[in-house]
């Protein structure tokens, strides 16, 4: 897994999302593919936002839902929906966003760290004139 | 700090895994040659095995930079080597056996402590101490050691003559141990030899006669030769097939010192100047280059004056290093640094110093007198001291004498390592998930709906499926059998353990095998180890009653533990039986209600639920701790672990008779045959091994009771009856037993009848445990033990029946509310 605090130091490029209303981001080096919603095998007894496990080249991989595991209501998926598949040490996970919208280059200056450690949400991206965007943790959204 | 060479840590694995390995087969030979009468009955073989390993692992540890253990390798191979040349006085077998034994384990236990940067290097000095003093006893100690030493590791009688010449050269030539007629390849040496040199007289004298092999496979060969081409006879003779050595032998009895090449010395060099002879496995093909790459990697840490051959370049280089070995001339700064780079080179057999004034002497044409005090130890080969400064005096004549026990340990080794190779235990997983991945596309190709939907003609296309699946099979099933060992590996460990105990506490137990050429796969003899010493040392410990307890309960058989292994279904059965004292249902029953254990009346309780109380967490009906058992932690934890990867662990037990464990381990972890079914459009798996039955049950089969639990009638059985859309919180239409499908399961003493909607088929599959990243859902407490991609690219789950069925017992009121 890329390391946040690299990016909160010398910059880099961010893979920016929608999810309802709002626009995401995951650092670049954190994602390992963005794919079409593949069937998903439901998990019996899983929660809601865990959708269940993918068929991703040859491995089984989690896939969740990004709205639900916000908190937000469930979304309608269409085909411009998608998965992004984010790589934690080795470990892979899939997450459904909304909209899969730009790869945006952002420099630290750019970057406001959350006040709240270890999270889901590293830090916001504020910049004038452009919608704000909240850089998630992957690892603490994929861990259950 | 690290504790080794910081340059070795790519080695380490490597170091660790060889070193624990030789550890193993040592205490082996140990336990095997303990039984002997006494040590002259030791078979040659085995003392040489242990002089072998002690030496390899003294070798591997000085290149690790291990200084400690290296030492303490040395000091048992000094006493090993009194003991190989026979050349001992006195003997004290049991002390000489504690002291090895405390040595190999001191060597383990560093072993295991190398990877941790806590744990210091210990220091093994008193252990060599007293290795150091053994090895004085051993060849009587004081005065006459030098005059025993003579005798045995000496000159044979009768090699000089008063009356021969002064240009008489004496060489003594040494054979290879897998040389099978050395008396043979002599003569053809010594015809050889006529084209250079005359030879006068060999020992022995009559090389046709029968008893010469014998004589030349244990004293060498001594050639007695006039010649004006020194040089060349040499070369003849270290030439000659399987010659493992040749030294040239002064009269006065001292080896020639080492031989260094013209040019090498200028006598300008001052003490700091170091001069190595680096030796080429003969296997070395192209040894220049290696000689470059050393003499590079070398300068990196020293100083490189001179080489030779000078040019490495050039093309007779190779003949010569062959031939001569390659001299290298340096200063270093630390000469242990420079010591290990050389003798850690690629395809080197040896490096070893040649000492300054030793190589000065041999300058001058009259070879020069040699100091008295080292007659002693000169003939065959001085006893290695590990004390640093009688080192230094000695190493001159180490010089040939190291390289000897060196070529020795190497040849067999190398036979070995032929049909033998050592492959990291991640690539061949890697291979087997690659080829369950195969085996699984094989299946998804053959079988995919294009081709139902194709109308043609297929014939081809499934004849060369057909032959395709074929050779999948058999490739899985050789890759399944790349990971199987014999369980021998695991067994062979507790011989040890039950040697050390019988000693400890005074007992006779025997250590007996069956079946422990059973293969199982590598994963399950890893978690074999630890159960396996728990219960050994529990039937040695609490079972096996001491011979006068034996004596008194009129036991006249040898208490005996008997290991066995075996397969049965899918299952490999390890059991541990003793012929000892069995356990008291009465006392395990006390105990248990002392420790509150018991959840029914007393007197429900069958012969086996008692018994299973000993495998709780916290019991221990033996009143004294000893240091081995007795504190009830381990069987406990033993259960658990085996529990982890599917296995049982059963207890039997009959009082004055004896107990028997018994260790139940699914064949493999990965392949299994499953029976997929459907719960609510779930596909679900059940493992074949667990299903006994599958049926529909009838309605009036079909019995709640009015705390609303249900239970299915079969034959004459009255079975619980578990819906698994209910356990696993599935939504399904069918409710009602008699539309959908039971299958009757039965893991170990527990079954019941599960109920899912209707059968999809049964198959193979790959279980991979489920991402880490979902832990916190604790699907296997809920009953799910992995996940698996079939061949048509979905998933199916597969359950983990024992929990399944196990928890029905904890949910049963639940699941009657519910329903």
């Amino acid at each position: 897994m890329a390391d946040l605090n690299e990016l909160k130091e010398n910059g880099g490029q961010l893979l920016t999302f929608s999810a309802g209303s709002e626009k995401y981001g995951f650092y670049i080096l954190d994602t390992a593919d963005i794919i079409e919603i593949p069937p998903i095998t439901k998990i019996p007894t899983a929660p809601d936002h865990v959708l269940g496990v993918i068929n991703h080249r040859g491995k089984a991989v989690p896939a969740m839902d990004l709205r639900l595991r916000l908190g937000m209501e469930k979304g309608n998926y269409d085909e411009r929906s998608c998965m992004i598949v984010v790589e934690i040490n080795t470990m892979l996970c899939g997450i459904v966003v909304d909209r899969v919208t730009d790869v945006e280059n952002i420099s630290p200056e750019d970057l406001v760290l959350s006040p709240v450690k270890g999270g889901m949400v590293y830090g916001f991206v504020m910049k004038e004139g452009s919608q704000r965007i909240s850089i998630l943790d992957p690892e603490k959204l994929a861990r259950i | 700090m690290a504790k080794f060479d910081p340059g070795m840590e790519s080695m380490l694995d490597t170091f660790m895994f060889e070193t624990g390995e030789l550890l193993e087969n040592l205490d082996e030979i140990l336990m095997r040659t303990e039984q002997v009468e006494s040590i002259s009955d030791i078979e040659d073989d085995d003392i040489n095995e242990i002089f072998r390993t002690m030496h390899t692992i003294k070798g591997s540890a000085a290149m690790m930079g291990l200084s400690n253990m290296s030492t303490l390798a040395h000091a048992v191979e000094d006493v090993f080597y009194i003991i190989r040349d026979k050349s001992y006085v006195n003997m004290d077998k049991p002390a000489m056996y504690a002291l090895l034994f405390k040595s190999s384990d001191n060597l383990k236990n560093e072993l295991e402590n190398l990877s941790d940067d806590d744990v210091p290097l210990t220091n093994f000095s008193e252990l060599i101490w007293d290795l150091h003093e053994f090895a004085d006893f051993l060849k009587g100690a004081g005065g006459d050691k030098a005059g025993v030493q003579q005798e045995s590791g000496g000159l044979p009688e009768g090699l000089f003559d008063d009356k021969e010449s002064s240009d008489m050269l004496t060489y003594k030539v040494t054979y290879s141990d897998s040389c099978a007629m050395p008396s043979a390849r002599a003569m053809v040496l010594i015809r050889k030899l006529g084209s250079c040199a005359e030879v006068c007289r060999t020992l022995p004298e009559d090389l046709d006669a029968d008893n010469a092999d014998d004589v030349i496979k244990s004293q060498g060969l001594y050639i007695k030769l006039i010649t004006d081409d020194k040089d060349r006879t040499e070369k003849l003779l270290s030439g000659g097939m399987n010659v493992e050595d040749v030294e040239e032998i002064k009269k006065d009895g001292t080896q020639a010192p080492a031989e260094v090449p013209d040019g090498l010395i200028d006598g300008s060099e001052n003490k700091d100047v170091l001069i190595y002879k680096v030796t080429y496995l003969e296997s070395c093909a192209m040894p220049s280059a290696r000689a470059m790459v050393l003499v590079k990697k070398l300068g990196a840490f020293a100083e490189i004056l001179a080489t030779v051959p000078a040019d490495l370049d050039d093309d007779s280089a190779d003949g010569i290093i062959s031939e001569n070995g390659l001299f290298v001339k340096f200063t270093a700064e630390s000469k242990s640094e420079a010591e290990r780079i050389l003798s850690g080179g690629i395809n080197v057999k040896s490096a070893v110093e040649i000492k300054l004034s030793a190589a000065r002497a041999n300058k001058p044409a009259a070879p020069g007198p040699a100091p008295r005090a080292e007659e002693k130890k000169a003939g065959d080969e001085p006893a290695e001291k590990a004390g640093a400064p009688e080192e230094k005096t000695t190493e001159a004549q180490k010089a040939p004498a190291a390289e000897k026990p060196k070529a020795a340990d190497k040849k067999p080794a190398a036979k070995k390592e032929q049909s033998m190779l050592m492959v990291r235990l991640e690539k061949l997983d890697r291979l087997l998930d690659l080829v369950s991945e195969i085996v699984i596309t094989e299946g998804a190709v053959t079988s995919s709906p294009d081709l139902r939907e194709h109308t043609g003609n297929l014939d081809r296309f499934n004849k060369s499926a057909r032959d395709l699946k074929k050779l999948t099979d058999e490739l899985q099933d050789v890759v399944m059998s790349l990971r199987m060992v014999p369980v021998s590996t695991a067994f062979q460990k507790m011989n040890r353990v039950v040697r050390d105990m019988n000693t400890t506490l005074k007992k006779d137990a025997k250590l007996i095998f069956v079946g422990e050429d059973t293969e199982v796969d590598k994963a399950i003899i890893d978690i074999l180890g630890d159960p396996l010493m728990h219960i050994v040392r529990n039937a040695v410990d609490h079972g096996i009653e001491t011979p006068e307890e034996r004596q008194k309960a009129g036991k006249l058989r040898p208490a005996t533990v008997t290991l066995s292994a075996g397969y049965q279904s899918n299952e490999v059965v390890i059991s541990c039986k003793d012929n000892g004292a069995g356990m008291d249902t009465s006392k395990i029953m006390a105990k248990a209600k002392k420790n509150g254990l018991l959840t029914k009346p007393e007197g429900e309780y069958t012969d086996k639920e008692i018994f299973n109380f000993v495998l709780a967490p916290g019991f221990s009906t033996n009143e004294e701790v000893t240091q081995y058992s007795g504190r009830g932690v381990g069987m406990d934890v033993v259960k658990k672990n085996l529990e982890k990867v599917g296995g049982k662990l059963t207890v039997n037990s009959k009082l004055g008779k004896g107990s028997t464990f018994t260790i139940r381990i699914p064949l493999s972890l990965s392949i299994i045959d499953v029976l997929s079914v459907s719960v609510g459009g779930s596909s679900l798996s059940i493992p074949a091994a667990a299903v006994r039955e599958a049926f529909s049950c009838k309605k009036e089969n079909h019995i709640t009771d009015p705390e609303g639990n249900e239970f299915v009638y079969l034959r004459d059985k009255c079975l619980p009856l578990i819906r698994l859309s209910q356990r696993l919180e599935i939504e399904t239409e069918y409710t009602e037993p008699e539309n959908a499908i039971c299958i009757y399961c039965k893991d170990g003493s527990h079954e019941a009848v599960l109920m899912a909607d209707y059968m999809i088929c049964d198959q193979q599959v790959v279980v991979r445990p489920f991402s880490p990243l979902l832990d916190g859902l604790h699907l296997k407490e809920k009953g799910l033990a992995g996940c698996s991609i079939l061949g048509d690219g979905s998933i199916t789950m597969t359950l983990d029946i024992g929990t399944v069925i196990a928890g029905e017992e904890h949910t049963e009121e639940e699941g009657g509310a519910n329903g």
